[in-house]
């Protein structure tokens, strides 16, 4: 299989299918706070990531990049540096013309990255050549040694300039789309520097709009940011030339997506591509399909020998960033505070490659929406090409930006309609039963909780908005709700084993970032095989031995692996009830699994332990399999059909205080809420919730790219501020919404960030009554966005002066 | 002592005198990873994220801007030297059960410098100790709120035993 997909595209019913999600309930591990499983190694710095890892006979490699964001390489030498004692060898566009050589172009949708550049660079950053030395420190002098000539291009860095007409074409040909491709995956609108686009049609917006009794039209953007992953990306490739074989050590949080593309790179069976990935220093979507492993690989296949990649901090700020995005969006609403129709065009800044863009679009598009039932709706959303570093995943995935532009633009009509926010959003949010713009049904719905207990959480009341606080701070509340879709279809596999002594392995491909994944796949897999979660061994991907698992994003690893370790443990566990039926003379119906122990259901004293019962039926080991495999898919025209195999719901509120003086934005309260059905383990979970919230506030008030001439201008962390402990709200509080019984679990990975983006935007425009519609927040825009308002009122004033 | 553009420093690595070889003007970090000292890590190389904190006769410094030659004649401290006897600290422990990190690469910087405040503070923290203290640490991951529960639960701990002998 090489990536290759249900493809069905058809709306599938869940209900009763054997391949979905399962619920669960709590039980001795689910649902209960164990610690992660290592812990020690957490605290005693002895974790074996990435970074540490080294082989015999290991290069050190470094990238040469393109110091211009568009150009013509119009000479390259490389034979200085080749000289340098200690080089090993200088990898080149050159070098994929000879036979055998392997594609020179990747990408997880359309191949349109270059390993290294040949005659053209797209982005400042964009690397030309990779040298392998004996140490890092002689692999960085030879790039001193390469010399380059370059002849300037005219560029397009922003999203205005890459649509204007006679836009210089950062691809000139059409791109060389993937053979086999994701499934929910198709390119539309190619042409230009328009790398894809999404449209969805629902009624009929134009006469929609026409009859409004209000329409709110606004543009709001938000910048390109960087993951900023603790751990920077980390590759050993060894490419074994004998056995045409190649190995991997990643940071990835795609191993399959990894294997595939280099599979697909050097013309490789799966077997012979094999990507292994220890704990990952965060990940974010940074570490999302092929990054860097390319270029290691074809760096080991040159020089014959193991090649270490570590990228310096600068670097990493260069691998993948953010979409900036520009959103228009006009709202049409009736006086009473019903959303009649809603028109918008968003456009994503996708940089110089593609990566995962035409996804990432198509979410961010229909996303839209929000958690309203809004009778006619048309959005068209594109992914452009510029010269900068491409974008792709990142924590909220298109939802962000989507979710930063709607829930100010439902303030700003609250103002419009003079209702208050939190009630015009309670009369349209989403209820149970009711079709998303997508025409799919809503099976669970619960933003009116999320929202009252948002509300609630900041004390709000129409008037309380907005007020004054110590030494004339400006005081204001916001709230925002979500909703997020999750990749579909998407398809996880697993396997566990339990051995003789009672005690079970799980093979799971699920990468352990420190969201705490494989802690809660033990807890399930416990639960569900009936032995002590002490007893569970979750391993590291392994593409030679874990199943297939789509990837680990998008909030889906606890409910998708999850499900399938629960499926693999479940058939365990009943191979067991079968073979100490015999020996407790018990129907294996009646038998019960728990704890490690097998007992006839109402009779306790009647059992065995596990291992009692496979070493009296000479049983060595028993395996069991499971899988989730969603399906679902839009129209391409329409933007109909299923987007989400289920949905994740959040809501944020916030309480600011702003000094006049200055624009500056103090957080006081943050509040965030999740629907998550069943939460495995409640200390695991309330982290994905403040990392969550930190993220948001982070994105809300201090990160932005800064590109001059399309040259990032801030690649590292003294000019590119991320949140601190200092910046912490001074009350930061989360809550998960829960389900008794038996309950499907809900990721929360990412559902709480674009609420708490949005809710900080409305709580500044409620402190200040002047809107800052541009992220970051900075108090230099904040300061702005009350003198524009300022000298709005003063107008209105004058205006009024002279009416009289 | 220099040698072939290398010189030795001679500290107390860990609480076990060590001579280490190295170059001079390499970052401090470098030398204590090969040394095996895979808890000392760099993030932003500028020695402004705290990742690659180290204790230098118990203040937390950057290792990652601290040249080699300036563990000369100290005493230095890396997470793997918080433990004794093999059993972890109070406040590693106390790590774990407030689970405060999540992927953990940054977590040997706070550690250190959570010993440090501890070290050099007596009775319970505040909040406000806390922020001051871990200032220079950054954690991506968003763990700030279960850190600071975990410095000030063994602060209160350690308080309260205090407050407890005080008593006798």
């Amino acid at each position: 299989m090489s990536g290759t997909l249900d493809d069905s595209g058809a709306a599938d019913s869940r209900a009763g299918d054997s391949r979905a999600a399962v619920p669960v309930a709590v039980g001795a591990a689910v649902g209960q706070s164990i610690d992660v499983l290592q812990a020690r190694s957490r605290v005693d710095g002895t974790v074996e990531f990435a970074l540490n890892a080294e082989v015999p006979g290991m290069t050190h490699a470094r990238l040469l990049r393109s110091p211009y964001a568009h150009a013509r390489i119009v000479s390259m030498d490389v034979s200085a540096a080749e000289r340098l004692p200690g080089v090993v060898s200088v990898l080149t566009a050159a070098d994929f013309d000879r036979p055998g050589a392997p594609h020179r172009y990747h990408g997880p949708v359309v191949r349109d990255q270059p390993v290294v550049c040949g005659r053209r660079v797209r982005f400042a950053g964009d690397p030309v050549a990779a040298v392998a030395a004996e140490s890092e420190e002689i692999a960085t002098a030879a790039l001193d040694r390469i010399e380059v000539v370059y002849e300037e291009l005219p560029r397009v860095t922003t999203v205005e300039e890459a649509m204007a007409d006679g836009a210089p074409l950062v691809h000139d040909r059409p791109p060389e789309v993937r053979d086999h491709g994701y499934a929910d995956v198709r390119l539309a609108g190619v042409g230009g520097n328009v790398c894809t686009k999404f449209q969805l049609r629902k009624g009929d917006v134009d006469a929609a709009l026409a009859g409004s009794d209000v329409v709110v039209d606004r543009t709001y953007h938000t910048p390109a940011v960087q993951h900023v992953t603790m751990e920077p990306h980390v590759v050993l490739a060894t490419y074994d030339r004998r056995a045409c074989a190649l190995s991997v050590l990643s940071s990835t949080q795609g191993p399959f997506a990894v294997r595939d593309a280099l599979c697909e790179m050097f013309r490789l069976p799966s077997s012979s591509v094999r990507v292994v990935v220890p704990p990952l220093g965060g990940g974010y979507g940074a570490k999302t399909y092929a990054k860097f492993e390319p270029v290691a690989a074809a760096l080991s296949w040159k020089a014959g020998r193991p090649v270490k990649l570590v990228l310096p901090r600068d670097e990493d700020f260069l691998s993948l960033t953010k979409h900036a995005a520009t959103i228009r969006m006009r709202t049409g609403a009736t006086f009473e505070g019903r959303l009649v129709a809603r028109d918008v065009q968003i456009f994503f800044n996708g940089g110089a490659y593609a990566d995962i863009s035409p996804r990432l679009i198509k979410n961010g598009g229909y996303s839209c929406v929000g958690p309203y039932d809004i009778p006619h709706v048309r959005i068209d959303s594109y992914a452009l090409y510029t010269n900068l570093p491409p974008a792709g995943a990142y924590r909220g995935y298109g939802v962000s930006q989507a979710a930063w532009a709607y829930e100010q633009q439902m303030d700003e009509l609250a103002d419009v309609l003079g209702i208050d926010p939190v009630e015009l959003r309670r009369r349209n949010l989403l209820v149970k039963g009711e079709a998303y713009a997508t025409g799919e049904i809503m099976d669970e719905a619960h933003w009116e909780a999320l929202l009252d207990k948002a509300a609630a959480a900041v004390d709000w009341s129409p008037d309380s908005r907005r007020g004054t606080g110590p030494s004339g701070r400006l005081r204001g509340k916001g709230v925002a709700v979500i909703l997020k879709s999750t990749v579909t279809p998407s398809t996880t596999h697993a396997a566990v084993r339990l051995d003789a002594d009672g005690t079970m392995q799980v093979f799971s491909s699920a990468v352990e970032m420190g969201q705490g994944a494989h802690t809660v796949l033990a807890q399930l897999a416990a639960d569900a095989a009936g032995i002590p979660v002490a007893n569970v061994h979750v391993t590291a991907p392994d593409t030679q031995y874990t199943p297939y698992d789509q990837t680990t994003s998008s909030s889906r690893t606890t409910r998708a692996m999850g499900g399938a370790v629960t499926k693999a443990a479940r058939v365990v566990r009943d191979r067991v009830r079968r073979l100490a039926s015999e020996l407790l003379e018990a129907d294996p119906d009646d038998l019960v699994v728990s704890g490690g122990t097998v007992f006839v259901a109402g009779v306790p004293s009647r059992n065995l332990s596990v291992a009692e019962v496979c070493y009296r039926t000479r049983t060595g080991s028993i395996s069991g399999d499971g899988d989730v495999v969603t399906s679902g898919g839009l129209d391409p025209e329409t933007g109909q059909g299923v987007a989400s195999d289920h949905w994740h719901e959040g809501a944020a509120s916030a309480e600011v205080e702003i000094d006049p003086a200055t624009g500056k934005v103090y957080v006081t309260n943050l509040y965030v809420a999740a629907y998550a059905g069943r939460v495995v383990n409640p200390k695991l979970a309330r982290l994905q919730m403040h990392g969550s919230a930190l993220f948001g506030m982070s994105h809300a008030l201090y990160e932005e790219l800064v590109f001059d001439n399309g040259v990032l201008t801030n690649p590292n962390l003294s000019e590119y501020s991320i949140v601190s402990m200092g910046d912490m709200p001074r009350h930061l509080e989360v809550e998960l919404l829960e389900e008794p019984g038996e309950a499907g679990i809900h990721g929360l990975g990412e559902t709480g960030l674009p609420p708490v983006i949005a809710a900080l935007g409305n709580a500044v425009a409620s402190a200040t009554g002047a809107r800052v519609r541009q992220l970051p927040m900075t108090p230099e825009r904040v300061l702005q966005a009350m003198e524009a308002r300022g000298a709005t009122e003063e107008r209105d004033a004058l205006r009024g002066l002279e009416e009289r | 002592m220099t040698e072939g553009g290398k010189i030795t420093v001679s500290c107390v690595l860990n609480g076990a005198k060590t001579d280490l070889c190295g170059e001079a003007a390499q970052p401090a970090s470098e030398a204590l990873r090969r040394e095996g000292l895979f808890g000392v890590r760099e993030t932003c190389s500028l020695g402004v994220c705290g990742t690659c904190t180290v204790l230098l006769d118990g203040e937390p410094v950057s290792a990652c801007i601290l040249p080699f030659y300036a563990l000369e004649g100290s005493e230095v401290r890396t997470v793997e030297g918080l433990e004794s006897g093999g059993r972890l600290s109070a406040l590693q422990q106390q790590f774990i059960e407030s689970q405060a990190f999540q992927c953990s690469f940054c977590t040997p910087g706070f550690l250190l410098s959570a010993a440090a405040l501890l070290d050099s503070t007596e009775g319970a923290l505040t909040d406000e100790q806390v922020e001051e203290g871990l200032q220079g640490h950054l954690c991506r991951c968003g763990c700030y709120e279960t850190v600071k529960e975990a410095v000030r639960a063994v602060a209160a701990r350690r308080h309260g035993q205090d407050a407890g002998r005080g008593a006798r």
